[in-house]
Parts: structure tokens; sequence; C-alpha cells
């Protein structure tokens, strides 16, 4: 019965002291606060404010005061949320992708660059290994241009047939200039194997010649009174591609207009002469006589001898370009005859003498050293010529033994 | 955000992300889930369990539903991990033979090693808690940490009110008998 009694007795204690903890103010709730505050370590509240701000990859301060109510917080935060749900998702792979381009980019980059600079040097070793056909080339090339120029002012010459038809101009106050003026375009000449219409060009490169041999010209003038342009008679390389013309009266005094008639008659003289003179400087030129710059001795006049040696100057880079030409085309045309595009009327014939006395003026070592060069270069047939016109004009001189050699067995 | 400010706004705030809301919270409730957790587990994992359940807290922010107290929320998954960790080690929540139960002195018959460490008051008193039955110390750490009521307690617990109000009555008599010296 007393132990029912305090059974009873203890569960409203029970209850009351549970109504008591509940609410807070027991005994027991005061001593379990009073017994530990334990907190957690700093470093594990750094570590977890740290993930949460990582988390959501904002500024805490400055989203608090952008946040006024709970949709507009929404509503601010998820370009950011998307930003750093992005950021955090592809920063790696993207960081990762932009590395392996870049090494492999620089990977090939290095790898070809050692491949163009022997690519280069390729090219380099190439070019100078083969100076010799483009240096051929080139001057070819320069030797048509010399020609195709020299052709041009040659076709507008007059016709030595036609010399009254070149117009003569009076210029007498530009009678001193005329040398380094541009040439007027005179009607085109008709010539006998080339009628062809051309312009005359600046004879700016006939500037020197003319100034060259100044004191002859300064002499034709005073002689004949009249300042004429030499007959532009251009042998167009010894491959027989030959045009000849001759050059009209460009520039006259005028103190000498009245004489029209004489002067006319003279011209024609002249121009008689100058073909017939052009005509055996390249009959010895073929033949080896003499150089294409060298003065004939027999010059009728002082005048056609300044005239005449002014348009051998002036034709001599076409020549020798041409001769540059024809060695590497045809060789064979070098000891050719003359070509028979000169008109008759313009052509002279070349006595044994004439050409016996300029031949008389070339060395003939110098003439054998030649030969020898041309047997060098593999022109047999061209050699063969040279030393068969050689004989002829020198039978006493000793040949060397290859060039004897090689004229016993083409002259059986 | 004001400090006055309800923590399920705050836990809102959060989850739309505002870091500010997230410390002004995590300074609300980190030193009472500290003890809730750490009074039922060794000190060693206790840091580690805690800092668990505010990472969970971090990445459920979205999930997150204001339909409870953010209290139950937050110490739901507080309880959630315990019990992983429980059975992580072989053993239940609900089993008293943990070590935390070999480590509590049994009533008022305390060890004689440990006796020299308890004998404040406090000292007497935490070791009454650790011996106490896991869902009797459950429900007293609750209701003293959390500041939970029955109902909200059973809803934590998964219990009902009644069960509640039973393990927080044994739990204060088992308290009140250890304690009989000091009270």
């Amino acid at each position: 019965m007393r132990e029912r009694e305090s059974v009873v007795s203890e569960h409203p204690r029970d209850d009351e002291e549970l109504e008591a903890f509940l609410k807070g103010d027991s005994t027991l709730s005061r001593r379990y606060r009073e017994a530990g505050d334990e907190q957690p370590p700093a470093k594990v509240d750094a570590a977890i404010l740290a993930a949460s701000q990582w988390a959501v990859g904002a500024d805490p301060g400055k989203d608090n005061q952008k946040r006024d109510s709970r949709r507009s917080v929404r509503a601010s935060n998820a370009g950011s949320n998307w930003w750093s749900g992005f950021f955090s998702r592809w920063s790696v792979p993207l960081a990762t992708a932009a590395v392996f381009v870049i090494a492999a980019t620089l990977t090939l980059m290095i790898e070809r660059e050692p491949e163009l600079e022997r690519i280069e040097r390729q090219s380099d070793s190439i070019a100078l290994n083969a100076p010799d056909k483009r240096s051929g080339d080139m001057l070819a090339e320069l030797a048509q241009q010399d020609v195709d120029a020299t052709a041009e002012r040659s076709s507008a010459s007059p016709s030595p047939d036609e010399p009254a038809s070149a117009p003569v101009k009076s210029k007498p106050e530009k009678s001193t200039q005329a040398q380094s003026e541009p040439v007027k375009a005179s009607p085109p000449a008709a010539t006998s194997t080339a009628p062809r219409r051309l312009e005359f060009r600046p004879v700016e490169e006939e500037a020197p010649v003319v100034a060259k041999d100044s004191d002859a010209r300064k002499e034709a003038v005073s002689a004949s009174g009249r300042l004429e342009k030499p007959p532009a008679e251009t042998v167009a390389g010894f491959a027989g591609d030959m045009a000849q013309t001759t050059a009209p009266p460009v520039e006259v005094s005028a103190s000498l207009v009245e004489e029209k008639a004489v002067v006319e008659q003279e011209s024609v003289a002249e121009e008689l002469v100058v073909p017939a003179e052009r005509r055996r400087d390249n009959d010895a030129m073929l033949a080896g006589d003499i150089p294409p710059t060298e003065m004939s001795p027999d010059q009728s006049t002082a005048a056609v001898t300044g005239l005449a040696g002014a348009q051998r100057n002036a034709a001599e880079p076409a020549d020798e370009i041409a001769s540059l030409q024809a060695q590497s085309e045809e060789s064979d045309a070098l000891m050719a005859p003359p070509p028979t595009q000169f008109a008759p009327a313009q052509s002279v014939p070349v006595s044994p003498a004439t050409s016996g006395t300029r031949s008389a003026g070339r060395d003939p070592d110098k003439w054998i050293a030649d030969i020898e060069e041309q047997l060098a270069l593999g022109n047999r047939e061209l050699a063969r010529a040279a030393v068969k016109n050689f004989r002829e004009r020198y039978p006493d001189y000793e040949l060397p033994e290859a060039l004897e050699e090689l004229l016993s067995v083409n002259d059986p | 955000m004001a400090a006055t400010d309800p923590d399920e706004t705050l836990m809102i705030a959060y989850s739309n992300g505002d870091a500010a809301a997230f410390a002004e919270l995590y300074a609300r409730h980190r030193g009472a889930l500290y003890r809730f957790i750490r009074r039922q587990c060794a000190a060693a994992v206790a840091d580690e369990l805690f800092q668990d359940v505010w990472t969970r807290l971090i990445v459920a922010r979205r999930r997150y539903q204001p339909s409870a107290r953010f209290t139950t929320f937050l110490y739901q998954v507080a309880r959630n991990r315990l019990i992983d960790h429980y059975r992580a080690d072989g053993r239940n929540l609900e089993d008293p033979s943990g070590d935390e139960q070999q480590e509590a002195p049994a009533g008022g018959a305390t060890q004689p090693e440990k006796a020299a460490e308890i004998r404040q008051q406090a000292g007497q008193l935490l070791m009454l808690i650790d011996a106490l039955p896991a869902s009797q110390r459950e429900a007293f750490l609750l209701h003293e940490e959390a500041g939970l009521s029955l109902e909200e307690i059973g809803e934590v617990t998964g219990v009902g009110r009644e069960t509640v109000k039973s393990r927080l009555r044994y739990a204060l008599t088992s308290l009140r008998n250890g304690m009989e010296g000091w009270l």
C-alpha cells in the first residue's frame, strides 16, 4: 500500500519535473547550461563559411544590400548562380583545352620552323648553283630588248632610197640642245625589207656616245652646217635576223636651211657611205677582223667618221649582247656570210684590199684566242669557219695544234 | 539581412545566393549543433560530423522548403549524419551499447579513474548525459540544445509525442538520480 503511494507520488513529481524541463526552468537545465559551452573550432568555422560562400560565388555584403524581397533576390541572383555554376563546371575543362591548343600550336610552329629554314636554304643553294642559266636568260632578254629598240629606231629612220622624204626641221635655237632632247618622231621610213611603222624613243642612251665623239661631231657640224642623227643601222643579231635601215636627219641647223638642196645631197652621200662603211664593219666583225668599236682608218670625211663612230658606239652594247645571244642560240650563224637584207643601193662590196687592211689591224693572237674560246665552248663549226678565215688572212701564221687539227679535219 | 529575421528567411536568402544569410544562420546554430553532435560521439569525429552536416545543408539549400522550422530541418540532417556514423561503426543509434555508453558512467557508479575528472558538477552531469540511452539522450539534447518541443522532437526522430515525452521523463529521472548529491 505504501509502495503504491510512493509510485503514484513519483509520477506527479516526474510530470512536474518534465513540465519544468520543457519550460526551461528546471534545475537540470540550468546545470546543463552551466556545464559547458563547447564551440566548434575556428578552422571549422572558417571552412564552413568559405564553403558556403564558394557555393553561391557571391560577395556576401553586396548581395545582402541588394535583396529587398525574396523575389528580387531570386531574380537578381539567377545570373550569378548561372555564371557561378557555369564557371565552376567548365572552368577546368576550358582551361585544359586552352592549354592543349596552345601547346599544340607551339609544337607545330617549332617543328615546322627548321623545315622552312631548310627549304629556304635549299632554294638559296639552287639559286646560287644556277646563276649561269639565269644570267644567260637575262642577257638574252636584254639583248632582245636592245635589238628591238634598235630595230625600232632603225625602222623609223628614212630609207636611203627616200632621203628627201624625211622632214627637215629647222630649230636653230635648239641646235645645241639637239643631242640631249628627245628625237622628234619622223614619218615612217619605207625600208626594203621591213616597212614597219615605229616611233622614235628618246635616245638618252646616245647622249654619252655623242658626247664621246663630240669633237668629230662638231667638225661635222662645222663642215656640213648641219647636225644629223647618225644612221641607226643596226644588225639585229648575228643569227640572221637583221633589220637594217638608215635614220633620217633629225635636227638641222637653221643657218643652212637655205642650202637645203646641198644638204640633202650631202645627206644622201653620207648615207650611202655610212651603210657601206657599216657593211664593211659587219663583215669585219663576222670575219673577226676588227672589233666593232674600232675606228675605221679610211673614213672618207671627218663628219662621216664622227657619225659612223657614234653609230658604232651606239650599237656596241647591242652587238655585245647579240654576240652572247648568238653563242647560246645559233653559233653557226656567227661565221655565216652577211645577210642580204641590205638594199642593193646601200650595199657596197667590200674590196679585199679594204678587208685586208682592216684585218691587218686585228691581232692574230687575240683572234686565235677567240677561236680557241669558241672551240672550248663547243662551237666547233664556228671555230672551224673562223680558223678557215684566219688561215686565209694569215697563211703563214703558225696555228695551235688543236686548231690545225680542226682545220685539217675540215679541210680534206 | 537583419538579425531578427527568422531562420527560414535566412535559409531562403542563402538558397538564393545570399552568403551573409548563411553566416547569420550559422552563427545562431553553430554552438548548439556542435554540442548536440559532440554529446553523441567521440570528440575526434565531432568536428568532422559537424562540418559535414553544414556541408550537406549547403548542398541541399535549393531543396529547402520552409514547411517546417529550420531548426527541425537542421537537426534532422545532423541526426541522419549521426546515424550514418553509427552504421559505419556497426552500431545503432538506438543501441545503448555504443562507445559512448561504455565510456559513460553507469548511473551514480562512477569509475574510479574518472572520478577525479567529474568532481565538478558539470562534469558529472555531462557524464550522466553520456550514460543515457541514445534515444533519451537524443531527446534530451534536442530539447536542451535545439529548443525543440515534444512534437518537433517527434518529427525529427520519427516518433510520436508521447514517446518523446516518455523518453524525456526517463532521461530526467536518470539524470536526477545521478546528480542526487549535486542537485
